[in-house]
């Protein structure tokens, strides 16, 4: 195995073993069966097609999404400049390498995360209506490229701060309050919020209507807005990956 | 095998805290790295882990530079630098096989155990106590086997079992290895290292292999112990241009001389002749007082 490969595999085991995996994986799943169970018990009429179960279904993406980088990405830099770090960071492999091994573990498990509500929003759709709607595939795809640009952006927040706690406690803040609230206020003032990534997300939610209905944002601008996060987010979390030194743990 | 450090300096802000560190290792054995806290060791140690940039100057590890050439210079290296702890979230076994298997290594956990009497190899490393965390660190390295090993103050925290046991291992690999070793326990220097670099604000202020150094700063002054209580003015007057300088306590005095063993023995023989001397050694010969001694000669040059 390469040493890409071991610290891959190293942050797997770390992630697997951490509280926030078991909550956050158990959580994903419970959020995607929500909506099934209160038509089961009658709480809310069950919606006319697929069509708005799905969407409602997917409504709780853009919080959970948020909430999953914030927790698997938001100490990934930050916890290298603890004590961690005197033993990874003096290891002969480059701080490039050591970074992306890094980044693709918490891409994994956050993977795995979304992969778990999806399914579940899937399946109880499948279940109640005896059908899916024919987009699913390209929720799933938008899906997994806005959790990397969701980490690549919070991977940066911890690349910022030294403070693993402080860390996942700004991502969190920043991404469920601060940008849905830059959002509302330029919607407000009839400007469209192109290229704040929570904007771009509500593309998911989009993906679920009717193939008639065509609403912002569309497909190809999420997609720029995405790839644009993922770019800016690595490209600066790896130089100041690079030069942050260790002078404190 | 070597260490080559040249001219480096680092500043955190205006304070300079590496002032023209020059330092070459090419044969095996243990080198200590002493000064007193805030001399710079860990910074020096920080800069060869690369987990610190110098502003100026060159590290080489067996020829490659350490921040241009990394993966190869730090190829062959373990460092125990600061205060680390193995990973909390993994298993005694498997920190130290991952450790192995960073530089292509297997294992042999039966043997660092012997060595370190580590703990059940299934335990968390986040259960450990202090002292098993860094014997497990201390095993992590080994598993490596590096030919060159980057130790800071390894025996911080251990009990002295502990301490014992880290050190026996260190004596038995140093032949083969270039250990740099920091501490604050100066008999542990004594016990295990060949050559002491001597850091102080920022500066390597002397080194020499440890025998010479105490040679060349051994204590000067014997402790005579009598049989009775002697007056400070009669002994002054008995050893007039044998002792430089003369201190009485009751029945015993310091004496302070040239140092050569001439003079040391006509001391004896003019003490003897007059009084009856229960006991006659040097004061003190250790390395807590060279290193004092150093200091004070070379502390204010800087």
């Amino acid at each position: 195995m390469t040493r890409f490969n071991q610290i891959y595999y190293y942050n797997l085991v770390f992630y697997s073993r951490t509280r926030r995996f078991s909550i956050m994986v158990p959580l994903a799943l419970a959020i995607s069966l929500i909506n099934t169970f209160l038509i089961q018990f009658h709480v809310v009429t069950k919606p006319p097609s697929v069509y708005f179960f799905t969407e409602a279904n997917l409504g709780y993406a853009e919080i959970l999404y948020i909430l999953i980088a914030s927790m698997f990405a938001g100490d990934l830099v930050s916890r290298d400049f603890q004590k961690e770090g005197l033993f990874l960071l003096t290891q002969p492999i480059s701080r490039r390498k050591l970074f992306f091994a890094k980044f693709l573990s918490a891409l994994t498990v956050s993977i795995i995360a979304v992969a778990v509500y999806l399914f579940g929003s899937f399946i109880t759709a499948y279940l109640l209506y005896k059908t899916i709607i024919p987009s699913w595939y390209q929720i799933i795809l938008i899906s997994f490229l806005a959790i990397t640009a969701l980490l690549s952006l919070v991977t940066l927040f911890s690349a910022v701060i030294k403070s693993p706690t402080m860390s996942i406690t700004l991502s969190v803040f920043l991404l469920l309050i601060l940008f849905p609230l830059a959002q509302q206020i330029l919607q407000d003032v009839n400007k469209t919020p192109l290229f704040l990534i929570t904007y771009a997300m509500q593309i998911i939610t989009n993906l679920a209507q009717p193939p008639q209905d065509s609403s912002q944002p569309t497909i190809p601008q999420s997609i720029e807005v995405f790839i644009a996060y993922i770019i800016f987010g690595l490209v600066l979390s790896i130089i100041i990956y690079y030069k942050r030194e260790l002078t404190e743990a | 095998m070597s260490v080559e450090i040249e001219h480096v300096d680092k500043f955190y802000g205006k304070n300079q805290v590496l002032k023209d560190i020059n330092m070459t290792i090419k044969s095996t054995g243990c080198y200590a790295i002493l000064g007193p806290n805030g001399a710079g060791k860990t910074t020096l140690f920080r800069v060869l882990s690369t987990l610190i940039h110098p502003d100026h100057g060159s590290v080489k590890i067996n020829g490659y530079e350490v921040f241009r050439e990394r993966e190869k210079a730090l190829e062959n290296v373990g460092f125990l630098v600061s205060v680390p702890e193995p990973p909390d979230f993994m298993t005694v076994r498997e920190f130290i096989q991952f450790s192995a298997r960073l530089k292509g290594k297997e294992a042999d956990l039966d043997d660092l155990n012997r060595k370190l009497d580590l703990p059940d190899f299934k335990a968390r490393c986040g259960k450990l106590s202090k002292g098993q965390k860094r014997r497990v660190y201390l095993a992590a390295i080994l598993a490596q086997d590096p030919q060159i090993m980057v130790l800071d103050e390894p025996t911080d925290g251990l009990d002295p079992i502990e301490i014992y046991r880290v050190k026996n291992v260190i004596k038995s690999v140093k032949k083969d290895k270039i250990i740099l070793y920091s501490s604050h326990i100066l008999s542990e220097i004594v016990d295990m290292c060949d050559y002491v670099y001597i850091m102080n604000k920022g500066r390597i202020i002397y080194h020499d292999n440890i025998t010479n150094m105490q040679k060349v700063f051994k204590s000067r002054v014997v402790r005579v112990e009598f049989n009775y209580p002697i007056s400070e003015e009669e002994l002054k007057e008995t050893l007039f241009g044998y002792a430089i300088n003369i201190a009485v306590d009751g029945n015993k005095a310091d004496i302070e001389y040239d140092g050569t063993n001439k003079s040391r023995r006509e001391l004896m023989l003019k003490l003897l002749e007059k009084y009856e001397v229960r006991s006659f050694y040097d004061n003190t010969n250790s390395l807590e007082e060279a290193f004092v001694k150093i200091l004070g000669v070379f502390g204010d040059k800087v």
